[in-house]
């Protein structure tokens, strides 16, 4: 699992910078180039990136001299490269321009060349598939639901999807009417992408509209959106269903209800292009890049920009894992856990017996975890029984998608006076330890815990994820209370503890 | 007892009445002044008043000078500047990305001194006077440029027929009721393309020079203040219009400094009077740019990609009055 641990988001960008990111709420984002800056060149952009599988151990990187690289996450290295480049042979044509689109099908790799050719690259050179899309491609897309489908379409290319079988197409869009005028109405399919839940297929076009292909029904789109002034630049099925996420040349993140018919929310903060947009299939995330050189993540409902981080370079596609979270994951938290239970420790000695008793029995229930051969020691339980209390900050902290800009503030705020936590120990609240404490403790830097101490925390955990379901209402008052903390005196302290208390 | 000029206090704080000690003026404070019915009384009170205080604070300042202590730093928009993420020089790493950047963007093979910068300066359909005679300043200053008209020419069409012809740049000045007001430069062939709001546009008759002082020197080019990345981009491209190799004889000078997102340009001649002064002669033109647009590639306003826009979202963008973006 510890390879999941490492970057959550890969960036792809110009001259073939490849970047991990980690993104996590409240902390500074990680982000490092793992392509080495010396092996730079203007040929090799960076222009397709996708999962060789569903595991997502590897990514397949496809650069703009159609060299497909394979780069291994566990092992963090460039394991295979091959030249996708199509020579004359079977009729087709020469491929040319950057690879626009790539996948994995049936454990073979398909690519497609802007200059049209879409290839299933075989061992055996008889074996390839080679197809033309009679025309440029902007971007090829693999079907979610049907993984013998992919789809291509370009400038004055309409959709067509392919089956990978044989080779052959399957749908070939047809044009809408003309117009009142009786003109032609240009094509421009910059990209496309299959809804999750049906096999409808969205294409964005430059020219500023969205249309939706049901391929079982009709040639022609199902659904018109027409966006006038805003041409689109990338798509993005989001976890809505229904809705899809256009990122357009000027900046902005709109996002389309096919069913309405119209524009539903728009996504701010943007100065350039969004060259990419990944939205998370569950959580609430849409993650852009774009050529304004900024990584961002937007709230889907609440429309909050929740993350932007300079990444220097002009990014143009971006892959998210599966489990990705702004929320530390689960081996994050438990080291955090420790670290903040050890802290509580330190900072205040006395414990409140009734309190303790409450939670005595869930402890006992509980398996002893031993860390490293130390045993845990009785003598201490009492003091473990602290961490307990601390469970509502950690939904706070986790549950919540707080604005990191704001949280790193708000621990600043308490992690400034360090003397003022000096102060609150000295004075011995009789409550047990409270929600304000245990922010400071955690990040005021505390001399290593002692070893016993480090067991108890471990026992801890469970409990913690036991409570998560009672807990989580309380979470938003709190939070607006959060505001209120920022001096730390004692009355506001023991204030806060009361109005916990009163919650409970 | 607050005394009015007291060291301790800033000008212009708290006064009551009392005279000041120190400059031995008797004065009112600026309050009790104002309680005065008659108008030209509580004028003349005023001044005096005024005065007293001026004088205050010229004595604070030699004191202060005398004492030695430093210059203070006034506050302004530009000292208070809001940082800016994209500053350059932040960390190792971030420097040396874009360092490789610069060695490889579009622009590099100026930098790099391959290809030697050739310009097309046109106009807006029906140039009148001024803008006609600012375009021909434009040649007059950069090496290696022609002024044509368009002919009725479409942006695109003309950037074409400049890659074929081997230019390295395209400038497309607008105007505006008679003024210049606009002005797009496209670096060819593969962008990128700065629209820069044109503004202050002084050709040189107006500042009583004559164009034929400018000399077909190659000049040197300074420029100033561009600290963010789009900054750091929009002067590169204005760099590029220029010859690599300056021609340090003819003494020509031009300058694009950058103060609060405003772009000013400047061209001189510089004489070396001994070994410490130098003289300076405005040569002309002059104006003052201000960028509205970087695009990525040649110019396609409807469906290109920008890299930069702050079309549309100028409230969005400009949170702060000490905010700003090259």
């Amino acid at each position: 699992m510890s390879f999941k641990d490492d970057f959550n988001l890969f960036i792809g960008a110009k001259y073939g910078i490849f970047k991990g990111v980690k993104a996590t709420d409240g902390q500074p984002l990680i982000s490092k180039s793992i392509q080495s800056l010396k092996h730079l060149s203007k040929e090799s952009d960076l222009t397709a990136l996708a999962w060789s599988n569903g595991d997502e151990e590897d990514i397949l990187i496809g650069l703009s001299n159609q060299v497909v690289k394979t780069y291994d996450t566990k092992g963090k290295a460039f394991t295979f490269s091959t030249d996708a480049k199509l020579y004359d042979k079977s009729g087709v044509g020469v491929s040319n321009g950057a690879i626009c689109g790539l996948t994995r099908f049936d454990g073979v790799l398909v690519t497609a060349a802007e200059s049209g050719h879409v290839r299933v690259l075989r061992y055996n050179e008889e074996d390839c598939i080679n197809i033309f899309a009679n025309g440029p491609i902007s971007k090829m897309r693999h079907s979610i639901s049907n993984p013998s489908t992919i789809g291509t379409g370009g400038l004055e290319n309409e959709l067509k999807l392919w089956d990978l079988n044989t080779g052959k197409l399957s749908f070939e869009a047809k044009n809408v009417p003309n117009d009142f005028l009786q003109l032609r109405v240009k094509v421009w399919v910059t990209d496309h992408v299959f809804l999750p839940s049906s096999d409808k297929v969205a294409v964005g076009s430059r020219y500023g509209y969205v249309r939706l292909y049901d391929p079982k029904a009709q040639r022609r789109p199902v659904i018109k959106v027409d966006m006038p002034e805003k041409a689109v630049n990338c798509i993005a099925a989001s976890s809505q269903d229904h809705t899809v996420l256009c990122g357009l040349t000027k900046g902005d993140i709109v996002a389309v209800d096919m069913r309405m018919g119209r524009t539903t929310q728009n996504y701010k903060g943007f100065t350039g292009a969004v060259r990419d947009i990944v939205c998370h299939p569950t959580e609430p995330y849409i993650v852009s890049v774009g050529l304004d050189r900024f990584l961002r993540i937007h709230h889907l409902t609440t429309k909050k920009l929740l993350l932007k981080e300079y990444i220097v370079s002009r990014a143009s596609c971006v892959l998210m894992r599966s489990d990705f979270s702004l929320q530390p994951t689960k081996s994050e938290k438990e080291r955090k856990g420790n670290k903040r239970a050890s802290d509580d420790l330190l900072s205040d000695g006395q414990s409140d017996h009734e309190e303790a008793q409450q939670f005595d029995d869930i402890f006992n229930s509980m398996e002893v975890v031993v860390d490293g051969g130390k045993t845990k020691s009785i003598k201490n339980k009492k003091l473990a029984t602290k961490q307990t209390s601390c469970t509502p900050l950690k939904k706070k902290k986790t549950n919540l998608i707080v604005n990191p800009f704001a949280t790193p503030k708000l621990s600043q705020e308490n992690s400034s006076p360090m003397k003022s936590t000096m102060k609150k120990n000295s004075v011995k609240i009789d409550e047990d330890s409270d929600d304000d404490l245990m922010i400071v403790s955690e990040t005021v830097a505390n001399p290593a815990p002692a070893v016993s101490q480090a067991t108890e925390e471990e026992d801890s955990e469970p409990d913690e994820a036991e409570g998560d379901s009672d807990e989580f209402d309380d979470v938003e008052e709190e939070e607006s209370e959060g505001g209120d903390y920022k001096d730390d005196t004692i009355t506001t302290v023991i204030k806060s503890n009361n109005d916990n208390k009163n919650r409970r | 007892m607050g005394k009015k000029n007291d060291p301790e206090y800033d000008s212009g704080s708290s006064s009551d009445g009392e005279n000041d000690d120190s400059t031995k003026i008797p004065t009112r404070s600026a309050e009790s002044v104002s309680s005065i019915k008659n108008k030209d009384v509580r004028r003349r009170e005023y001044a005096k008043v005024k005065k007293a205080k001026n004088k205050a604070k010229k004595a604070l300042r030699k004191k202060r000078e005398a004492e030695g202590a430093p210059k203070q730093v006034p506050h302004t928009i530009e000292s208070l500047r809001v940082p800016d993420e994209t500053t350059v020089n932040i960390t190792e790493e971030k420097q040396l990305e874009i360092e490789k950047d610069h060695e490889l963007d579009e622009l590099s093979t100026y930098f790099s001194q391959e290809v030697e910068p050739k310009v097309l300066i046109t106009y807006c359909d029906n140039p009148l006077k001024k803008t006609r005679i600012f375009g021909r300043e434009l040649t007059r200053m950069i090496p290696n440029s022609i002024s044509l008209y368009r002919n009725r020419s479409g942006t695109k069409k003309i950037c074409q027929s400049a890659i074929r012809e081997g230019f390295t740049d395209v400038i497309i000045i607008n105007e505006d009721m008679k003024q210049p007001n606009g002005l797009l430069l496209i670096h060819l062939p593969n962008g990128p393309t700065a629209h820069f709001r044109l503004s202050n546009v002084r050709i040189t008759p107006e500042l009583k020079r004559n164009h034929r002082e400018i000399t077909d020197h190659k000049p040197e080019v300074i420029l100033n203040n561009f600290t963010t990345r789009l900054g750091l981009t929009v002067s590169r491209m204005l760099a590029s219009l220029f010859h690599f190799d300056p021609q340090f004889r003819g003494r020509r000078a031009v300058t694009f400094h950058n103060q609060r997102d405003y772009i000013f340009f400047r061209h001189h001649r510089y004489e070396f009077k001994n070994g410490k002064r130098v003289a300076l002669r405005e040569l002309g033109p002059r104006f003052t740019m201000k960028l509205r647009s970087l695009q990525h590639g040649t110019f396609d306003s409807k469906t290109g990609e920008y890299e930069w826009t702050s079309e549309g979202r100028r409230h969005e963008i400009e949170t702060s009055r000490r905010k700003f973006f090259l």
